[in-house]
Parts: C-alpha cells; structure tokens; sequence
C-alpha cells in the first residue's frame, strides 16, 4: 500500500546536501576494485567479463540471469560498486576548467601563494570568515579577489614573475610570464633565461628563432596539480573554496571512478551475437587503453613528443567522457559518432533532473479520449469500465466495510466491482485473486487486511489535460463507471481544462490514500475551483448549447402548458437531485389556457420548491442591453428576484464564463459551491432537452442573402470601392495630405484600410439588420454561444480585407502581390479585399488572398506556444516558493520577504467579487433588500441611516477590516443616504429626525419616521429598514473575512499561472497605435516577454512626457524641439566647402525660416557650441568663426597625419550630422492631444530612450514624466518606480488584449523582481540571484554549470524551496505542509555512537603506521 | 566635455512612493514583528535616485509608504545595502 508520508516514520532525514570534490583518496575508499584491464569479456567464448575489466561484475550487474559478485544479490537488489582507474598522467576536469584557470589567475605560478598583499589577505579573509555569508556573497568576494589578483605582476611573497592566464586551445593552458621586452621595461631575469635556453634549440632548428619572440609558458596538467598541491589550507578560501570539501588538487584528475554496471548497463541482444555497450563503458576500455599506451611509452622510453600526443588524447578522452560535447576539439581528433557523456545524461527536458527528479512517470494512471455527458454533474467523471477494473484502490477492511470487501473479493479481477490483489494482515506478499479460492479467500477476510480494489463509483479521481497551464487544468472529479471507452464529463468543465471533443485525450489518476482523497478533494474538486484565481471569474460555467437553449427559453414569446412545462422541469430532476419535489409555480397566464412562460422554468431551476432556502438576487445587463433597465427594448436587462426570473433573456453574461454577473457564480457566492454546481447540472440536463425537442439546426438557407441584402452589399462595395479609388487618385497627384509622422504611402493604406474595414462592418450592420429573428447564426451571435457578427457578415455579405501583420497583402510578385493585376495596383482587390462572402464564393484571386492569411494565423499559433511555453516555465520556476505565510507575509523558501502583506492587503484574488474589490456593494445591499423584507418594520429615515451608519462605524465589528474597506463602504453608504436625502426631498416626504434634535437621543433611531399626510407608497421606494441594513453590514463584514487569504497559499504558483496562461491565448505579434498612428507600440506575448525578462534594449522605448503647460500647442512645440534630436544638416540650408587663396574653410548657412517654423531653439552660439562639444570632430572654438547670424565658417584643424584637402572632406562628411539640439538617444518626439472635458490637453510621447534627460528639460513636467523602459526608470527614478513601472506596462498590455488579470499577481510578479533592490528579470541571471539552491538552479537550465559550481565552492543545499523537495521526494513546506507540529520525546532515541575499533590505542603499532602512496605525481 | 551624471532627485515624482527612514528606535520592533533578520528583509540599494536627498546609510531601513490600488496605501520596508 502506498503509505502516506510521515516525518516520523522515517528513520534519517535528509537535512541538506553537501557538494564537494572527491579526491583520488576518496575514490579509492569508495570503489571495490582497480580496473586496469582494457578487455570487455574473456576472448574465450565463455562470455565472462574479463576480470579487472569494466564490466567485471564486482561492480554490480546488468543482467537477470548473473548476480553480483560483490555482495551476491540480483539486479534489483544490488545497488552497485565502484571502481577505479588509475591515471597515468593527471589531467584537467572539463567541468572544473574554467575555476582551475581562475585559481591559477589567484595564485603565483612559482610558490602557489595567494597573490594578495597580506592586508588585503587578511580583510578578505576576515570577510569569508562570516557564518551568515551567503553562497551568492562567497562567490562575489571570489570575483573580486580574482580582478585583484589578475592585476598583479610579481609574486609579493616569492616576488617571481606572473603574467595572465589564459585558456589556449583545447584544455590547454597558458601562463604568459614573458613579456615581450618593452621601450620603458628591461627584460627580467627569468626572462632572459628562458631567451638563452631557447636560442640553443635554434641554433639546431633555425625555422624555430621567429617564435621564439612569441614563447610562453605552458601549464600542463601536471605541472598544475603541483603548483595546486602547494597551495596552503589557510588560501583555500581566498580562491573560492573550502578546504573540508575539496582541495583545489581534487580538480585535476589522476584517477577516475567507474560507475557501477547498473548505471551502464551492457544490452545483451538476442538476435546477432555479442552485447551493446553503453557509451561510458566503451570511453572508460578507451582511457584504459590510452593509459596502457603511455604506459608502455614510458617503460619502451619513447619520444616525448609521443607520449605528449597521448596524454593530449588521454585529457581529450577524459573531458568527453564526462561531457561530450566540449567545443573546440580539433577536426582530426574529433570523434566519429555523437556519444552521451555524464552531462548529457544531467542536462535538458529529458535529462536526469528534467525527466526523471522534477517530473516522474507514475503508476495507477490512465489516459484515453474524451468525450461530452450533459447527464452527469458538474463534478463527475465517467471512467469506462475496463479502465476501472485495472485502476486499483488499496482499502483497508473495517468493520464499515467488510460486507462489501467480501463481495468485490468474491467477484475477483474480472468482474466489475471487484478486487485485484488482497494483503492479509502481518503478511508481506500480496494474494493475486485471479488464481485463488475467492469463497474461501472473502470468508476469511480479517479487519486490518487490504483489498485493491477496482475503482468504483465515488472514488475522488484526478482528472487532467495537457498543457497544464493553470491549476485548474488538474481536477478531482467523482468516479462513476460506465461502459464504453472514453472518458466523459460535463461540457461546463471544458474551459478550465481547455479541452474539447475533436479527438483530445485526457489523463486520469486515481489517489492512493485517504489523506491523498481529502486533500485532493478540498483542494482540487471541481466545485472548489468554479473561480479562478487569476480574476476571481467562473471558469465553470454553461457554454454553447446550454446558453442557445436558455436564451431561447427565456425569450419573451415562449409559453408552455401545463404538460409540456412539467415535462421540461421533470428532465432537469438526475442524479442527486432525482427526488426532489418541484412546487409548480401558478403560470403567468390563466384564461383563455394556462400559460407558463420559459422564465419561470429559471425559477424552478433556481429554486425548486418553498422549502429550498436558496433566493437568489441580481440585476444586471446583458449583452444588448439598451437603456431604461428593465424596459430594455431587446429585454436584455436580467433581474432576478428571489429566485425568480422577473425579465431579461438569459445570455452570455449571465450564464457564460468570465462574468461575474453570471447567476452560478452569485449562487456560489451567496449558497455556496454546491447550490452552484447543482443548479448548473440541472440546467446542463434541461437544456440539451429543451433544444432537442424545439429542434435547433443551421443550413444554407441561414447564410443565403435576400435580394435586399445583396443589393445593400453592392451598393456598400461599389461605394467604399469609389471612395478608396478617390484616395488612390489623390496619391497619385500627389495631393493626399499626410498625417503627422506618416509617410504619404503609409497615410494611403491607413485611409485606404479603414474605407474597407468600414464596408465589412456596415455589411455586418445591415446583415444583422436584414435577418430574421430565428436565423440560428443570429441567434448564437446574439447570444454569445459561439461566433460573432463578423463571422455571420462573412458567411452572408462579404469576407472582407485580408491582412498580414495589420498590413494589406505585401507583394509577391514584382510590384504587384498577384500577376492578375496592373503593376503598381493600389486597387482594393489587387491587394486582398475579399468582396465576396462564403456563400456567393471567392474568386481565385480572392481565394489566394484568404490562404495567405489563413497561414499567417496558423504560424502565428505554432510560433506562439513555443514561446509562451517556455515563458511559463520561467515564471513558474522563479514564482514557485513564494507562499503567504501565517503572519501574512509573502516569503521565499529561504525566508525572504517579497511582501509585508499579500497584495497589499492580504486578500485572496480567487474571492474578489467587485474588480479587485472583495464585496460588490450595490448588488449585497439589493440581495439583502430582497431577501429580508421586513414587512413589520418601518422604513427609516435618511438622517437615522446616517446615525445608524456612525453609530456601527464606531463599534468594533470592522475590527479585522482594512481601511480601503471601511472607506468603500461608508462611502457607498453615504452616497445611498444621499440619494434617499434627494428623494424625500423631491417628493416632500419630511424627515423628522433631520435636525440636531433627534439626533442626541438614543430612542430616535428605534421611532418610526413615517407621516400620515405623505402617500404611503413613497416609503416602498428606496425602502430601508434597520434590519436590513444591520444585515448589511454584517453581510459585507462576512465577505471580507472570507476574501482574506489562507496562510500556506502557493501565492507564487497562482501567479505565475495567471500570468502565464493569459499568455497563450494572446496573438503574438501586435501592435498598437499610441494616439498617433505613426507610433506603435510591441504588445503581446514580446512585450510581456522584454518586462519580465527586464531587457536592457526593448524595442519601443517611449517617454510620456507631460508639459508644464498643457493647453498650448505652441508650447509643445517649442519643447518637442528641445527634447527631439535634431541634426545640423536639418537646419543648415548648405554646407559647402569654400577654398580661397589664403586657406579653406567650410561655409555652413542656416536655414533660419526652417528654425523659426520648427521653433527651434537654435543659433550660431547654440551651434558653435554644440560643434565644440561634438565628440569625433575635435574642434576648438578658434576653428570656428560666426560670420553673421546664420552663417559659420570652420576651419580644418591642424592635423599632422593627414592633408588639409582629406580633413576638410572628412569634416564635410560628419558635420552634417552633428546633433545641434536635443537628446542623442532620441529618434522623435509626437505631440499628443488628448481631448477631455476641459478642452484640448497636450503632451509629448518621445520615441527612444534617456528619461533623466527627458525630465531635466525645461517646460517638462518632470514629476509625471514616464517611460515604458523598466530598467531605464530603475536607474533614474529607483527602484520603487520601477516596480510600479513594471505593474503598469503588464498591467496595459493585458488591459490591450482583453485580458483581465487581478493586480495582486502583477504586483507580486513585480515585487519578486525588485525585492533584491535592483531590477532582476525572470531569466537565468536574474533567477541565480534570486535563489541560493544549487538543485533548483540545476533543474532550471545551465545544469552541469551549476553542478560543478557548486561542487567547486562546496556550496550547500538546504533542500527547502519546492523544486529541491521535488527531487529529493520531501513534502515542500508550502500549503498543508508548511506548519510542523512540535512534540517533546520523553526520551531521545538517539542511539549512542559506538567507539571505533581503531581508536583504541591497543591495537595500534609502535609509531609505524601504514601510509598509503600517494597517486603518483612525477 | 564630460558632463557628470548624477542622478536627478525627483522626490514627487508620480511613481516615487514617500521613502523615510525608520528611526532607529523602530527597527527593531520591525524585525521583531516580522521575526527576520534584516537581510531577509527586502532590499534597496544605497545609490538608489530615490534615497539619495536623505543622508541613507546601508544598514538603515527605509520605510515606504505606497499608493495601492488593492489597499489604499500598503507600507513597504527596504534594508539599505551597498551596492
């Protein structure tokens, strides 16, 4: 039996993981044997494993058949050992080459010292000297110590020289001790040597004496481990490690281990004779062989160079054997066939961390497709049979269910309810009940037995669907078995799961445990998540057919009798609801025939009889709505009062997804989940009867358009057709005005594009028109079920302009996008106006036209999940740990603070009933009106709601309510008060309460205000009792507590979610016009890519500048001027080159009226300035002379390297694009108008970057200057600005795609990229700054880099953040396990260590001991 | 020419929220109240434009009152470190 995991069962926890090196001691302490034989199995045809080989089976074993000749267990059982090859020649560990070449930059290449001055020694000591020093900090100090050391030319302890170290070649490392003799510098001593040591070789090689200049030293391998095993404990430190995990000597290997034969299994095959190796034994016989080979070398007394070509294919053979695929490998060695060293096994999806530690393959699951069931709840789903009998529930026997476990034990495997294996009590193997005697077997059953059971009806099974984007995509939902082999469920549950029926497979877990069960279904059950957290919406809702149906129930004209409307009720009555009684509601017409209406089949549905408690209240509009509430001409304002559907068709909007007027959701809201998910299975049974017996279809006559309409269309058509002709023709003469910051083309396709975007709506105008009521596409628009007006437009009128990334179709042919049409054609048709609808049918060209954009989407999709994939899976990976804590923080698993309160104020974004607003108020205040009627008691006066209101302002029951709160509300109660004030007022209704002389008096709040001469019908309206508004307040007070956030809330993941879900349902590439239509901004999936990932370049910086003055365009103007950059070629009418007798010079002639009219603020002074100042010029104010006020001469410098004629054309080619005025970094600024109530207001949005500058200007208003540039803000506004920076720009982006994201995710997301004070994105950098844990880190990207990092500076993980807990398999310290239960042991059991043998000073030998050679080292 | 960049202080600026610091005295009952060490707490760096005019030490905590559009207005601790 899957047990359930307890802390305390365990024995050993594991508290944290140490990395490290091991050295070659340790890993002959480790392994059982020396390999040293290169031979796999004994040539002898006995297909034994050479002894002493790689595959000897004292390293475990592969094979079923052989055990292991170590411990002598079989292959399950074994759990390995390991060897070890002996090196003949040290060589470099590829993982470690990069920290040997830092370490050999820290230390001096003669005495292996530390190169620091003992002051600067000690400081950095006494800084990693710190307990609290954070492994990031460790590895800062490092960096640093490193930049000192690199300065550093001689050794101040041994003062040898040392030069820079730098990688060369492959694994090959240069030290360059030898400078090259300077003017200033003599050559050094050593130096010199080294020269005269060289020129004896040359004198017998002369082709060597031009290299001999270029000389260096090469640190080999060998010399390295020296220099290494040289370095002092006490530096170990200062080059980033720990003496106690690793010395730095450990990073160079002289032996190696070989893994156990269970990690590289041999395949036997059984067709061809002779065994498939893995890659790693066969690199392991081939460094064996090398070894052999240097060996033999070394004895035979071979050429160095010999052995020095066998070492270099040992290093090369030993780097890719721990990683394959090392850059860098010359063409002649490089291996033949891609093999798969250690780090390919590591890193990647289905890598070990990846595939098998983050993400396992599971058993007691199944998966096959799905398909709908409107029979079954909300919170069903239907498991076929045979799935069931193989999916198994281990049930422990009580005395509950004894009688039960007798019979599914007596109908065995093969029989539906039944049972596959039972564990007798005390026993350790399980009875397979195929093959037993089940009478016998069932009689005999004992309490405390197991019985695995078939899943069965009622079981709590996980439902899901990939990709799971949110947490919704992962369910529990109840069993029910049923024959037939898909899974089905209840159509209303398809938007969470994304799913539909067109051949999608779904997956089904069955949980092991009762705990398993309960949390799971507290957690994840369908009707715990109608919402979701993203928005507070219904997820859960009716779609499609069940909102067609209810809106044509609801239609005015739907009357049943009294046969047929028992007949529809009785169809909703299933499942749980099957016996309860219906109290037929008296009908809505009684003579001539007893009449109901469809809108009392709601109110059954929502309340089937008296008893039921459930009144439900709301007033809302619907999707065309009109004016006048409820005498809303297309009766599409929905009020329901208590329970009752008093008018309105039910639509969209208040049955459909995503809204939160939707009647389930204010069922769910006010009666809880399961009145919510009742009411919707009932609906989802009524409505799929109704339509089936009224008959709900489409055919061609639904798309065919009447003469009228055909006409409409070509009159449209031939119009728009006329107008955009015009506008060509205007092009054409060049008299098109353009429009500001456009281009005259691109002001024709603008104007040209909206003419027919207007003929595609107007056709859609006049469709919706020309239909008739019953059409079906009409009425699914109309209703929201499925499709829109354009779609309808496009079935019947015209199909209209096709586009390719908001352009008209680009061409394709030479100046032309079909060769069917004149070149240069601006014509609608030559550039994919489809005028033709789906019906009449599309013309060759026209169909062409509709491909390319058909493509276009289709790429679009392909591109697009690709990439927010892997976005989620950043935002996922950074977000994960981030958990509400009990004292309402927000912290990560290492216990940092992100958020001093959840959002700002604690509550949970899944409760939000108003927009980011826990209570609606209007909509609580009428639920309550209507429900508590209070017939008895009497109305209350405005002046006692007022002093009822103060009076519950000062007692305590808001005492757990923010502030925001109380304001809200007091200020929704105070504009009600005003409101009834009015009234009474209007209609002479006094108020005797009104003056201070009630007002004192306790009592007055308990009189009745009402007068005798005033109509008592005024008081019924706007009618409001003291109860009600007691409940009131309670009612909202009630609310707010529940919004509040549960402590333990995986605030992260849901955030991440949120953000990331909405993502893959935006269109990748769009645009949008800020204001004007030359500027666009990058929305979509790249913008929210470039904020989170906080890029330093983004691709539409742009200020908003607000002015000092706002109301005039002059001033604009002049301030554009200053901020936008502008060239001195753009003002200079000419700059010519002038040569006369007595010297040359350039002539520069403003354009003064251009100046005046762009209001530049710019003159010959500004001019000589800004020429002085230019960098590349290198002018002098004596070079430049001002002649008159729009004339400059300046001469050509002196310039010793060149002639006067090359500097004068050099200075001719750069002058004109000195910038005179403005900022360098920016492209152009737009003048903005916006048109408010108080006439026009103007501000500037400045293309590019630079915001200090932008706010430095004069005539800016610097305090509401922004820009959409995160980083940019972070440097000149800080760090707080840039949060809030972040929060607008996703924020807008969302709000631009029709998104709607609660704002506690966005300003989580962006207070986790500023908690470390400086702006970090959610990528790889940024993550490693954000967490410590080398695992997490590991499974993220970059694994092997990470891994060997780690093991470097022997980092330790704590094991605490969510992906660490996955791996190692420990409950996370989020949600239910994020508290500890703390109980005192009466005794610790600890057992007590027994002393070791060898300490005894008894058994010791006279000062001799045994010292193990160490590995060999000349 | 080489014009110094120092940042502009722009203490009102619409998206600056007020940053003080907290006394000395209230420290203390902060990290108390919150159970952390100052390190565990949020960050700011000492160089920060918003900070500057305020004489900031790293080691100060800098209280930050901001505008929420959940809360009305939420406090925010930054620990002040060097960058």
């Amino acid at each position: 039996m899957k047990e359930q995991f307890r802390d305390t069962d365990v024995a050993k926890k594991i508290g944290h993981l140490q990395f490290g090196l091991f050295s070659a001691e340790q890993m002959r302490q480790q392994a059982h044997i020396h390999v040293v034989s290169k031979a796999l199995y004994s040539q002898d045809n006995s297909r034994k494993p050479v002894p002493y080989g790689v595959l000897d089976h004292r390293m475990g074993t592969s094979q079923k058949d052989a055990n292991c000749e170590m411990c002598g267990k079989a292959l399950a059982d074994c759990i390995g050992h390991y060897g070890y090859i002996d090196l003949e020649l040290p060589v470099f560990h590829v993982g470690y080459f990069k920290s040997i070449i830092a370490i050999l930059q820290n230390i001096c290449k003669t005495c292996s010292r530390v190169l620091l001055r003992v002051v600067d020694r000690q400081v950095f000591l006494d800084l990693l000297k710190r307990p609290t020093l954070s492994a990031q900090a460790r590895k800062a100090i490092a960096k640093k110590i490193n930049e000192k050391c690199r300065k550093v030319s001689s050794c101040h302890h041994c003062s040898a020289p040392n030069g820079p170290v730098k990688k060369c070649g492959l694994l090959k490392v240069l030290h360059e001790k030898f400078k090259p003799p300077t003017s200033r510098q003599q050559p050094s001593n050593e130096t010199l040597a080294f020269k005269q040591s060289l020129e004896e070789v040359a004198e017998q090689n002369k082709e060597l004496l031009p290299h001999i200049g270029k000389a260096q030293e090469n640190l080999n391998a060998l010399r390295v481990l020296n220099l290494f095993k040289n370095i002092p404990d006490e530096d170990i430190p200062l080059v980033g490690m720990s003496a106690e995990n690793g010395r730095p000597e450990s990073l160079i290997l002289t032996r190696i281990l070989v893994p156990p034969l269970c990690v590289r299994p041999s395949v036997v095959s059984e067709t061809q004779a002779g065994t498939t190796e893995d890659d790693v034994t066969m690199k392991l016989t081939e460094i064996i062989f090398l070894n052999d080979v240097i060996q033999k070398h070394r004895t035979q007394g071979a050429k160095v160079q010999m052995i020095m070509e066998s070492w270099d294919f040992l290093q090369l053979q030993c780097a890719l054997y721990i990683n394959s695929e090392v850059s860098g490998i010359p063409l002649a060695m490089a291996p033949k066939k891609p093999t798969r060293g250690f780090v390919q096994r590591l890193k990647g999806k289905t890598g070990r961390f990846r595939g098998n530690l983050s993400g396992k393959r599971v058993d007691y699951s199944s998966r096959t497709v799905i398909s709908p069931d409107p029979n079954v709840q909300i919170d069903q789903v239907v498991v076929p049979v045979h799935v069931a009998m193989i999916l198994s529930y281990p049930e422990r026997v009580t005395h509950a269910n004894i009688r039960l476990m007798r019979k599914l034990v007596e109908s065995g495997p093969e029989r539906h309810p039944g049972a596959n294996f039972i564990q007798q009590r005390g026993q350790v193997f399980k009875k397979f009940l195929k093959y037993a005697d089940r009478p016998k077997v069932a009689k005999e059953l004992k309490y405390g037995d197991l019985v695995e059971r078939h899943l069965i009806d009622g079981d709590v099974v996980l439902f899901n669907r990939q990709p799971s984007l949110h947490k919704l995509s992962i369910m529990a939902h109840f069993a029910k078995v049923m024959p037939n082999r898909t899974f089905r469920f209840n159509e209303c549950v398809c938007t969470p799961y994304n799913a539909d029926f067109d051949g999608d497979e779904m997956n089904l877990h069955l949980p092991q445990t009762e705990e398993a069960k309960a949390e799971a279904l507290t957690l994840m059950g369908t009707k715990s998540n109608l919402v979701t957290p993203r928005n507070g919406e219904p997820l859960i809702a009716a779609i499609q057919d069940f909102i067609t149906a209810s809106y044509l129930l609801t239609q005015k004209d739907v009357f049943f009798d009294r046969t047929k409307f028992c007949q529809i009720v009785a169809s909703m009555l299933h499942g749980r609801d099957g016996g309860v009684k219906i109290d037929l509601p008296p009908p809505a017409i009684w003579k001539p025939v007893r009449l109901w209406t469809g809108k009392q089949i709601i109110g059954c549905l929502l309340r089937p009889n008296k008893t039921s408690p459930i009144l439900m209240n709301l007033r809302a509009k619907g999707k065309q709505y009109t004016t006048g509430e409820d005498l809303c001409s297309n009766d599409s304002y929905v009020v329901v009062f208590n329970s009752q559907l008093m008018c309105g068709a039910l639509d969209k909007s208040s049955l459909g997804s995503g809204s939160k007027t939707n009647i389930f959701y204010i069922l769910l809201r006010d009666y809880g989940e399961q009145t919510a998910a009742n009411c919707m299975s009932r609906l989802a049974r009524l409505c799929p009867y109704f339509l089936s017996n009224r008959g709900f279809s489409i055919g061609i006559g639904d798309v065919t358009p009447g003469p009228r309409l055909v006409r409409e269309k070509e009159r449209l058509v031939r119009e728009g057709y006329e107008k955009c002709r015009e506008y060509i023709r205007s092009f054409q003469e060049g008299k098109l005005q353009s429009q500001p910051g456009c281009s005259v083309e691109e002001t024709l396709e603008s104007v040209v594009l909206r003419e027919l975007s207007v003929i595609r709506e107007s056709a859609g105008k006049s469709c919706k028109k020309e239909l008739h009521r019953t059409n079906s596409p009409l009425i699914m628009a109309l209703c929201g079920s499925k499709g829109s007006f354009i779609n309808i437009s496009q079935m019947i009128a015209c199909v209209g302009q096709q586009a390719i990334s908001g352009k008209r179709i680009p061409d394709g042919f030479e100046d032309r996008a079909l060769p069917h049409f004149p070149r240069k054609s601006k014509e609608p048709a030559a550039k994919g106006f489809v005028k033709n609808s789906f019906y009449s049918g599309l013309t060759p060209t026209e169909f062409f036209f509709h491909t390319v954009g058909g493509r276009e989407g289709l790429v679009d999709t392909a591109v697009k999940t690709a990439e927010t994939g892997y976005m989620q899976r950043r935002l996922v990976k950074s977000l994960e740990d981030l958990c509400s804590q009990y004292d309402l923080t927000v912290r990560n698993s290492e216990g940092f603070i992100v958020q001093f309160k959840y959002g700002g104020d604690g509550l949970d974004p899944a409760a939000m009933e108003g927009k980011d607003k826990p209570v609606e108020f209007p909509r609580v205040l009428q639920h309550i009106k209507a429900m508590y009627l209070c017939g008895t008691e009497s109305p209350l006066s405005p002046s006692q709601v007022r002093f009822l209101s103060d009076k519950a302002f000062q007692s305590n029951i808001f005492l757990y309510c923010n502030n925001e709160f109380k304001r809200g509300i007091r200020s929704f109660l105070d504009k009600a008060v005003d409101d009834m004030e009015s009234f009474w007022l209007r209609h002479g209704i006094p108020d005797p309460f009104k003056e201070g002389a009630a007002r004192s008096g306790e009592i007055a709040e308990l009189l009745n205000p009402m007068d005798d001469a005033v109509p008592r019908v005024l008081y019924q309206i706007q009618r409001f009792t003291r109860t009600q508004m007691e409940k009131f307040l309670t009612t909202c007070v009630d609310k707010f507590m529940r919004a509040r956030i549960e402590p333990g809330t995986a605030v992260g993941a849901v955030g991440a979610q949120s953000i990331g879900e909405p993502g893959t349902q935006m269109t990748l590439k769009t645009f949008h016009f800020a204001g004007v239509a030359s500027m666009n901004i990058t929305l979509g999936v790249p913008r929210i890519k470039e904020i989170i990932n906080a890029s330093k370049v983004i691709s539409t910086p742009i200020i908003t500048a607000h002015l000092e003055t706002d109301n005039d365009p002059e001033f604009a103007r002049i301030v554009k001027g200053r901020i936008e950059k502008t060239l001195l070629g753009e003002v200079s009418r000419y700059i010519e080159e002038v040569y006369e007798p007595d010297g040359c010079f350039i002539k520069i002639r403003l354009d003064r009226n251009r100046v005046k009219l762009l209001k530049l603020e710019v003159d010959v002074n500004t001019i000589l300035y800004s020429l002085c100042a230019a960098p590349k010029l290198k002018l002098k104010p004596k070079n430049i002379s001002i002649r008159s006020s729009s004339v400059l001469f300046v001469y050509p410098p002196d310039n010793p390297k060149s002639t006067v004629y090359y500097v004068l054309q050099h200075l001719k080619c750069l002058l004109p694009n000195v910038v005179v005025k403005g900022i360098d970094s920016v492209s152009r600024a737009i003048i903005h108008i916006d048109e408010g109530k108080r006439g026009e207001r103007y501000k500037l949005l400045v293309e590019g970057m630079n915001l200090q500058k932008v706010i430095a200007t004069r005539g800016v208003k610097g305090t509401a200057t922004t820009s959409n540039h995160t980083t940019e803000v972070e440097k000149s506004l800080g760090i707080e600005a840039a949060r809030q920076t972040i929060i607008n720009e996703i924020v807008y982006t969302m709000v631009n795609h029709g998104m709607s994201i609660d704002s506690r995710h966005v300003m989580l997301l962006a207070d986790l990229m500023c908690f470390k004070g400086e702006v970090l994105g959610i990528t790889r950098f940024g993550l490693a700054k954000m967490k410590e844990s080398v695992l997490m880190l590991a499974s993220f990207e970059k694994t092997a880099d990470h891994l060997f990092d780690a093991a470097f500076h022997g980092q330790r993980d704590a094991v605490c953040g969510v992906s660490e807990c996955i791996i190692m398999g420990i409950p996370m310290s989020i949600g239910t396990g994020m508290f500890k239960l703390l109980h005192r042991h009466k005794s610790p059991a600890v057992a007590r260590q027994k002393k070791l043998l060898f300490d005894n000073p008894d058994f010791h030998l006279h000062e001799h001991s045994y010292r193990h050679p160490l590995p060999n080292s000349s | 020419m080489v014009v110094k960049k120092n940042p502009i202080l722009v203490p009102d600026h619409i998206y600056v929220p007020k940053h003080e610091i907290l006394p000395k005295d209230q420290t203390q009952g902060i990290l108390a109240k919150f159970n952390c060490q100052p390190t565990e707490l949020p960050l700011i760096l000492v160089s920060d434009p918003a900070i500057i005019g305020l004489d900031v030490k790293p080691g100060d905590l800098i209280k930050i009152t901001r505008k929420s559009s959940t809360a009305g207005t939420s406090i925010y601790y930054r620990y002040v470190v060097e960058d």
